[in-house]
């Protein structure tokens, strides 16, 4: 899911709370409004008691009092009758209902439009939208500063080229915090860029080879004046631009969000990808971790969870080469050498993942659009995965039962994992399905275990407990009803199991 | 699946039921009404399909009757109110054409194992009335009335425990707990499988009133709305508990769902079960519309009448405690409610997504 936000609740949930039709307020829970309508509503002025609806107080009224009632207290002026008869959030018009609905979809849409408009994040659309300034100013750094973190990085680089690439992928990073939360800070200097973007499984990036860029980054740092190599490698994204930034933001405590090249065009930092890439990485000024210098070169990959759907993996859009250059010429050119090497690092990594993701050399947009489609397949594959998990433990409950459904388990077993792999096939890199795999087993298995506890502790008495045979059949297969066709006597099929189970079958 | 919190469970008056006349003499398999009048065949164990007249006299009058050679385990009419398709036992499945004046019924389908299944279709372009037949015998055949060879076939892992057919939609439930889905247009290829929600065996699929999924019932207390296309399937199915004993002494007692019905003209649903109750579920909110409890034994099958004014159910022994709990004492009756308006309508649905 990508448009949950913290404090923000989304249009369904505000749709899904409950309301009060006489005063239009709304409630967390049912029991709180039914509470709220006896306690406002239908409560009653002489004698206090509470009824439980309108119609109910009017009754009351009449019989014990002998008074009548005219209208609801405490309610809207357009709902005081007592003829609509409202209990919780039932006897509720279903145009009065719907112009509710209305009026909260319009309302959220609203808010979320003025937030956007206070922020000024762009929209999750990619809609570039510079007429709204940029209210967050992009922080200089000086040039001292700038110079500083390029040597770092440049140190950093060469320390990596010399420590040889390793395999992007699972391997969990060395810097504790680095591989656990993508959103950190994490001390990790150089592996950041590549890190995070090798981190994909955790923090939803393709997972990244760092072979490929320790030398030619090397290499490119010194060509980086020359725009030439952002042409070079295929689909470019807009990583790049961020992770020169990231690796200065650390050392200038800069806030995550910070974007030296805020008109950059189409702003092609996607909603979902580009916070969360920021938090990832950090700057390269912080060689201290102790880590760093043990693994500089292993991405740091949060082990997939066990039973957690795969993260969806976003992959920077492709952003064409023309637009990497502007990208880096952009800013001030003192900037450049760090962000050029990122950046090239940047395009490395998204080879890597291009083939996750076709290239789109069109605008940002268009690729939104794909990461979102994707994004959702990728959900809905993960739901599915979920699904395949319950499938394997009911078929391995099942296949407790007779042996015969031995095959049953194992058919859908494969099945499912095959399901799973195709559920994520471009979005997750190799090395993810092998730990899923691994992961649904164990994760059955301790659901299982879960369940079966959870059926001791209930038990539950079948009535009709048989798997194997219908009661059609137990009972097609009694002599008076057995089918013998005129002229052969039909060997009755007296399963020897079922004879004395049919009789079991009571005792179970 | 938790349901609403809905208002304490509504019990549903049995007095105003009928009892039909002259009942089979042994258990009942399958109820299904005309689509065109208030006639019903009951299927029942006593080899027959019996025909009966509930115009006149909600008593019913019997009318006329299908002879097999063995058990009947399923009945259908075709869309015409013409014919009336009987199966089971004795591997055939006759059809007694009404308008023929007393002609005995033919025999139509042949397989090698007892028919569990049959329903009346559509063809294909033609729109003529076909049958499809679901058989112990791991097949699904179709069968045109006039030919004695099948007009195609679908083999299944396992034997075929229901099945059901609306509009283009056909649903196979067979034994291993796999539901097949088939495109009546496509029949030759199954359109889509998948493994049913239930951990335990599948008993009963009906498909819902436009077709665009099933309802499908198992014996261990438990139904499940599945939705065809794999999109609502993910975000819209749904399983819940039901025909279950509260529990004494810690133990629930969990009785097997014998037959789903669906309401012709609301799209509501009903379920029976072996424990004697049959209850009344809205699949859009989720809710029990109305419950029947102790109708006096086992309902073995159900049916709405073509515009859901009489709902029958059938009691009688369904095997469900095997053997031994076989006696004369039983019931073997067919009930005839009259649905009130309000009984079986889905609620509003409120505002909710």
């Amino acid at each position: 899911m990508g448009k949950k936000k913290r404090g923000h609740p989304d249009v369904e949930e505000l749709l899904a709370r409950p309301w009060c039709y006489y005063c239009e307020r709304d409630f967390d829970d049912l029991k709180i409004l039914i509470s709220h309508q006896k306690a406002k509503h239908f409560k009653c002025e002489r004698c206090g008691r509470r009824l439980n609806t309108a119609g109910g107080l009017s009754v009351h009224m009449n019989q014990v009092h002998k008074e009548t009632l005219a209208s609801v207290d405490n309610s809207l002026p357009n709902r005081q009758g007592l003829e609509v008869e409202i209990f919780g959030m039932e006897g509720i018009p279903a145009e009065v209902a719907q112009a509710h609905n209305q009026r909260i979809i319009a309302g959220f849409y609203q808010a979320e439009a003025e937030r956007r408009a206070a922020t000024g994040n762009p929209t999750p659309g990619g809609a570039a939208n510079p007429a709204c300034g940029q209210p967050k100013k992009p922080k200089f750094e000086s040039p001292a500063e700038l110079k500083k973190r390029l040597a770092e990085h440049k140190a950093r680089k060469a320390e990596q080229a010399v420590g040889g690439g390793s395999s992007g992928g699972n391997t969990p990073m060395d810097n504790s915090p680095m591989g656990q939360s993508p959103g950190a800070f994490n001390a990790s200097p150089f592996p950041p860029p590549q890190a995070t973007f090798g981190g994909s499984q955790g923090a939803g990036y393709g997972s990244f080879t760092q072979e490929p860029y320790t030398q030619p980054a090397v290499a490119y740092q010194q060509s980086y004046p020359q725009q030439p190599p952002f042409s070079g490698p295929p689909g470019a994204q807009y990583q790049p631009q961020y992770s020169p930034p990231q690796q200065y933001s650390a050392s200038q405590s800069f806030p995550p969000g910070y974007q030296p090249n805020q008109n950059f065009p189409g702003q092609q930092f996607g909603a979902g990808s580009a916070p969360s890439s920021f938090n990832g990485y950090q700057g390269p000024p912080s060689h201290t971790p102790p880590a760093h210098g043990g693994l500089p070169n292993r991405p740091p990959s949060l082990p997939p969870a066990p039973g957690l759907p795969q993260r969806p993996s976003f992959g920077a859009p492709a952003v064409p080469p023309y637009q990497m250059q502007q990208l880096h010429q952009g800013p001030p050119p003192h900037q450049q050498g760090g962000w050029g090497g990122n950046g090239w690092k940047g395009q490395d990594q998204n080879s890597a993942m291009s083939s996750a993701y076709p290239p789109h050399p069109q605008g940002y947009n268009g690729d939104y659009s794909t990461n979102a489609s994707l994004v959702d397949d990728l959900v809905s594959g993960a739901a599915r995965e979920a699904d395949d998990i319950d499938e394997i433990i009911r078929m391995a409950e099942a296949g407790i039962k007779p042996p015969k459904k031995g095959e049953a388990a194992l058919a859908p077993a494969p099945a499912s994992e095959s399901n799973v792999t195709s559920a994520a096939p471009t979005a997750t890199a190799t090395p993810t399905p092998a730990p899923e795999v691994v992961e649904k087993p164990e994760a059955a298995e301790k659901t299982e275990q879960g369940e079966k506890k959870s059926k001791k502790e209930k038990p539950t008495k079948m009535i009709y407990s048989d798997n194997d045979l219908s009661p059609e059949e137990k009972m097609a297969m009694m002599p008076r009803y057995a089918f013998v066709p005129e002229g052969k006597t039909e060997k009755i099929l007296v399963d020897a199991a079922t004879v004395p189970g049919v009789a079991g079958t009571v005792d179970a | 699946m938790a349901f609403l919190a809905s208002p304490p469970r509504v019990q549903g008056a049995l007095s105003n039921d009928t009892q039909l006349a002259s009942p089979p003499d042994d258990s009942i398999s399958s109820l299904a009404w005309s689509p065109v009048e208030d006639y019903l065949a009951v299927g029942s164990w006593d080899n027959r399909v019996r025909i009966y007249d509930i115009t006149k006299s909600t008593n019913g009058v019997g009318l006329a009757a299908i002879d097999i050679e063995g058990p009947v385990l399923s009945c259908h009419w075709s869309r015409d109110g013409q014919k009336v398709v009987g199966a089971g036992v004795d591997k055939s499945a006759r059809i007694l054409d009404l308008g023929s004046n007393g002609a005995p019924a033919q025999q139509v389908a042949a397989h090698d194992a007892p028919i569990r299944s049959v329903r009346f279709f559509e063809a294909p372009n033609t729109n003529a009335s076909m049958i499809v037949t679901g058989s112990w015998d791991r097949t699904v055949k179709y069968w045109d009335l006039r030919s004695a060879t099948p007009a195609a076939q679908l083999s299944f892992s396992e034997r075929v425990y229901s099945l059901d057919a609306r509009k283009r939609l056909l649903v196979i439930a067979t034994a291993d707990r796999q539901l097949h889905l088939v495109n009546l247009d496509n029949w030759g290829a199954i359109w889509s499988t998948r493994q049913s929600p239930l951990k335990h065996q599948s008993r009963v699929v009906t498909c819902f009133l436009d077709a665009t999924g099933f309802a499908l019932g198992g014996i261990e207390g438990r139904v499940s709305f599945q939705y065809a296309s794999q999109q609502d399937d993910a975000s819209k199915s749904y399983s819940f508990k039901c025909h279950r004993d509260k529990e004494v002494n810690n133990i629930t007692n969990v009785w097997t769902i014998n037959d789903i019905s669906v309401h012709p003209v609301h799209g509501t649903f009903s379920t029976c079960g072996s424990e004697g109750s049959f209850q009344f579920w809205d699949k859009e909110r989720k809710c029990r519309l109305k419950e029947y409890r102790d109708v006096g034994g086992p309902i073995s099958a159900t049916a709405f009448n073509r515009n859901g004014t009489i709902f029958a159910y059938a009691v009688s022994y369904d095997w469900s405690k095997g053997y031994s709990h076989n006696t004369p004492n039983l019931p073997n009756k067919i009930m005839l409610h009259p649905v009130l308006a309000d009984d079986c309508k889905p609620r509003q649905v409120i505002g909710r997504r």
